[in-house]
């Protein structure tokens, strides 16, 4: 495993990102979207979203420079850069792991090429000749519903693309809500091609009842939070809420986050994080802030190896250019998985990024043959005290 | 055209049909039944009842796959408990049982609520709106994909500060989701920061839990009494996962695990899909990132999902009136086998408020999901078009040494998505390729001109392409690296073909 992997081939299209990397990397205070990369919804309460967008060879299609404007509120920046920085798959019968992003990548030719019936009464986005990015608008239900009639209905804009690696097929998908809510998350179809010879780790499936190889997806996912105007002045609070011995009360114990943090969930202390701005509030002097909404649990395993970038949910680390990747991550001169980016640098008030593992199980039916019936894994980034009150 | 025609006629002569017999309501006057068949034929059908506690329910629920058999999946569902502690004890509201999200706890819609949807009445209020939602997409490979359909049920019913927006969500491919909206406003605030959240007014909202309990009657095929519950986990075992299946014998309560990434199956004891495979749905609590461990006067959240023979009297997941009082309760050894089985299942969301919930507090939403495994023997979704030959992309000649380490990624794709057989001819000796993913790897032995062939085969139809390797043999102490180094630059020049091509090689170190 020691093998260091050089990747050659692709050699113009490479050479070419290689130089867009180098200046997409760096991610700058004063940001600037490549032309006709930006995506930005005005919702008729005023309520806004704007972001760029633009597609890598590893990490497919990657979000950046998102602000939210709440309705008559100030817009502010909530992220400099989303992005899918792993997926790792382990099989059930122990064959050998797949690195998706990193082996073979969710852009160049895995990125696919979007018709209008998978965006409907949306907009496709041009990547290279091809339409690989829909960016669509609808209506979305209740935002609230309170009495003598009052109520409102919300709208939201979602960017969407997908890409196939070896027949499995990746949706990803992020939905802005005109209340500032973010839902992000991947959604697997596709081909299960894989099959095995071990009865255990397998589901029988069609009338040959070949065995489908059931598996783990450990998406690894990025998430450079620039809360407000600056980008190195943000603060991560861990916040739990811990049960009395009899457990009929809890106590909320708010911990300040100053070096770098690999976290675990404790669903039963309700723990949360929220990333919030050092010098910015809303009109009622409360810092502003998002929070990470992380429910998926059940099949949180920590993986089939003893691999430390499995052995915990979140990682709280700064911002470091060359930490890019949550696993196999090749730039010589970082860590090469999350678990060694955790290196007690200082994390207060600085330029932070969150990696959050979120991990799937599969175990495959005769519906998925075929295509695979979509599942998601999404997890929610929730605004905080971003604005003093309910601004719809 | 003509085709398109046809369908449309042969589509609404056996709605007809369908109407004048099959569709007509069997187990409930026809303004309790719900009847929807989404455009691309698959079905659902079931019957409403409104109750005082539990708001709507749903009984005789039926789904009939596109071009597939009507099925019977529930005898019937219900909401079985709101359960509210707050943080500082200062109350703890057992909402469903206490107060009741039915009768005048429930909202006269307007239609505005229900966009695109239509409003169903009782006793002259419409208090269900009935929608029918294009989803973005639900299944995708290559260019055979489709955007699918769900059926939502919702009503809306205040308790307290609370409203709650019960939905049920019912999918073209089987799927159930229950979802449980919350909104309307905080209910309690204090003064104590440690207890919630420092609201800009400067009050205290107070934190709190809500506990969502559904109870879920599985008839599956209709046959009450031959369905059993199993716990499926899977067990780390030397770097494998072993797939346990353990059907419970008698009444059980248990808890999800993440490390064996646990989940629960219904399944009919005699009844087969056309693979032979037992009918079955999964049961998936996804959202237990929020749990509730409560004191031990509710021990009722101490587990996650439980199992019970089906009691009319068992209702509420708490305070329940007559028989027992709580789950924990119902669950006192009865035997499931050869029973009615009832599932439940509580899914937890903890609520530290936030100055966006004042003076309205947007619906926050959780969820469980009920999937079919091997209810069908197939996608039915997916249509079965005339097959596309798969294609392959172009390969450019190549120069190795032996002793080179070799991975090789062949791209083939095919756009009807199906899966895909890899056969090469005349490798370099030493190497091999994995039939399924089209990778070629291995370490080249023996000097030699080889013109390579590779077929991929989409079971029908195949498509190739060949190339010549060279293999030179390694001078005497020169590394793997250097051969990785000459065909590195080989490649720069001919990197525009290979665009479709990946190339690792391994530099032992």
């Amino acid at each position: 495993m020691s093998n260091k992997i050089i990747k050659a081939g692709f050699a113009l299209f490479t050479l070419s990102s290689l130089l867009f990397a180098s200046s997409s990397f760096a991610r700058p205070n004063t940001f600037s979207c490549a032309a006709g990369n930006t995506i930005s919804k005005t919702f008729s309460s005023g309520a806004a979203w704007d972001l760029c967008w633009e597609v890598r060879d590893e990490e497919g299609v990657v979000l950046s420079d998102i602000h939210y404007k709440a309705a008559n509120s100030t817009r502010r920046k909530v992220i400099g850069e989303m992005s899918l920085s792993q997926i790792q798959t382990e099989y059930d019968d122990d064959s050998a792991d797949q690195f998706l992003v990193t082996d073979f990548g969710l852009g160049g030719n895995s990125l696919q090429t979007l018709n209008t019936s998978m965006c409907e009464g949306g907009q496709l986005h041009e990547y290279a000749g091809r339409n690989v990015l829909c960016e669509v608008s609808s209506a979305n239900g209740y935002i609230y519903r309170y009495r003598d009639n009052i109520r409102r209905q919300g709208s939201k804009l979602e960017i969407l693309s997908a890409s196939n690696i070896n027949s499995r097929e990746f949706i990803i998908r992020s939905t802005f809500l005109e209340n500032g809510t973010i839902e992000t998350g991947v959604g697997i179809t596709g081909q299960f091609t894989k099959t095995t010879t071990d009865s255990n780790a397998g589901w029988p499936v069609t009338s040959q009842n070949k065995l489908s190889t059931s598996f783990t997806d450990h998406f690894f996912w990025r998430l450079d939070f620039d809360i407000g105007s600056s980008n190195s002045n943000d603060v991560v609070e861990q916040i739990k809420s811990v049960p009395s011995s009899d457990r009929l009360t809890k106590t909320k114990q708010t911990q300040t986050i100053s070096s770098e943090l690999a976290a675990s969930f404790t669903p039963a202390d309700k723990k949360f994080w929220r990333i919030k701005d050092q010098s910015e509030t809303n009109n009622a002097n409360q810092p502003v802030s998002y929070e990470m909404v992380l429910l998926n649990y059940a099949q949180q395993s920590k993986g089939n190896s003893s691999s430390p970038w499995l052995k915990n949910d979140v990682y709280i680390t700064a911002y470091n250019a060359c930490e890019r990747f949550a696993v196999n991550n090749t730039a010589s001169s970082c860590g090469s998985n999350v678990s060694e980016f955790v290196n007690s640098q200082n994390t207060n008030a600085k330029d932070i990024v969150v990696w959050y593992r979120m991990a799937h199980h599969t175990l495959p039916r005769d519906e998925d043959f075929s295509p695979v019936a979509v599942q998601w894994s999404n997890f929610i980034l929730l605004p905080r005290d971003w604005t003093s009150i309910n601004r719809l | 055209m003509n085709k398109l025609l046809i369908k449309i006629v042969l589509l609404f002569t056996l709605s007809l049909l369908g109407f004048s017999h099959a569709n007509a309501a069997e187990n409930c006057g026809d303004e309790f039944y719900v009847n929807e068949i989404f455009p691309n034929g698959a079905r659902w059908d079931m019957c409403w009842e409104h109750k005082d506690r539990e708001g709507i329910i749903f009984k005789s629920i039926y789904f009939t796959p596109k071009n597939g058999t009507r099925r019977m999946v529930l005898n019937q569902v219900a909401i079985a408990q709101i359960h509210v502690p707050y943080d500082d004890n200062g109350t703890r509201f057992h909402d469903l049982s206490d107060l009741g999200i039915g009768g005048l706890n429930m909202l006269e819609l307007q239609s505005d609520e229900c966009p695109d949807g239509s409003l169903i009445p009782f006793s002259g209020k419409n208090v269900l709106c009935k929608q029918t939602t294009k989803q973005d997409i639900s299944f995708k490979s290559g260019t055979n994909t489709e955007n699918g359909y769900y059926l939502s049920l919702f009503s809306v019913s205040p308790v307290g500060a609370y409203y709650y927006i019960p939905t049920w969500k019912f999918f073209d491919n089987g799927k159930i989701e229950p979802w449980m909206g919350a909104t309307g406003a905080l209910q309690r605030f204090g003064t104590d920061d440690s207890t919630g959240w420092l609201l800009a007014d400067n009050r205290v909202g107070i934190a709190h839990l809500h506990n969502f309990f559904w109870k879920l009657d599985f008839d599956l095929n209709k046959t009450y009494l031959d369905d059993a519950v199993e716990e499926i986990n899977f067990n780390l075992v030397n770097g494998k996962r072993e797939r346990s299946i353990i059907p419970f014998s008698t009444e059980a309560a248990r808890k999800v695990n993440p490390e064996t990434m646990r989940h629960w199956r219904v399944r009919d004891k005699s009844a087969k899909n056309e693979n032979g495979h037992s009918i079955s749905y999964d049961v998936i609590l996804s959202e237990m990132g929020h749990q509730d461990i409560g004191p031990a006067s509710e021990p009722f959240t101490h587990n996650d999902f439980f199992v019970t023979t089906q009691n009319d009297n068992e209702r509420f997941a708490s305070h329940n009136t007559s028989g027992g009082t709580n789950l924990d309760e119902f669950v006192n050894g009865e035997s499931i086998v050869d029973n009615d089985i009832v599932v439940w299942a509580g899914v937890t969301f903890y609520h530290m408020p936030r100055s966006e919930d004042s003076p309205h507090m947007d619906a926050h939403w959780s969820h469980l999901k009920i999937v079919p495994r091997d209810w069908n023997a197939s996608n039915t979704l997916s249509d079965d078009v005339t097959n596309n030959a798969p294609t392959i992309a172009t390969v450019a000649n190549l120069n190795s040494q032996t002793s080179d380490s070799i991975t090789l990624n062949i791209q083939a794709s095919d756009s009807d998505g199906d899966s895909l057989i890899y056969n090469v001819s005349n490798l370099p000796t030493g190497l091999s390729i994995n039939t399924s993913s089209g990778v070629i790897s291995g370490v080249i032995s023996t000097a030699g001109t080889y013109l390579v062939q590779i077929t991929v085969s989409d079971g029908q139809q195949s498509a190739s392409t060949q190339f010549n390797w060279v293999v030179s043999a390694a001078s005497t102490g020169s590394s793997s690296g250097g051969g990785s180094l000459s065909i590195m630059l080989l490649f720069s020049l001919l990197g525009l073909i290979l665009f479709n091509v990946f190339f690792r090689f391994k530099n032992n170190d």
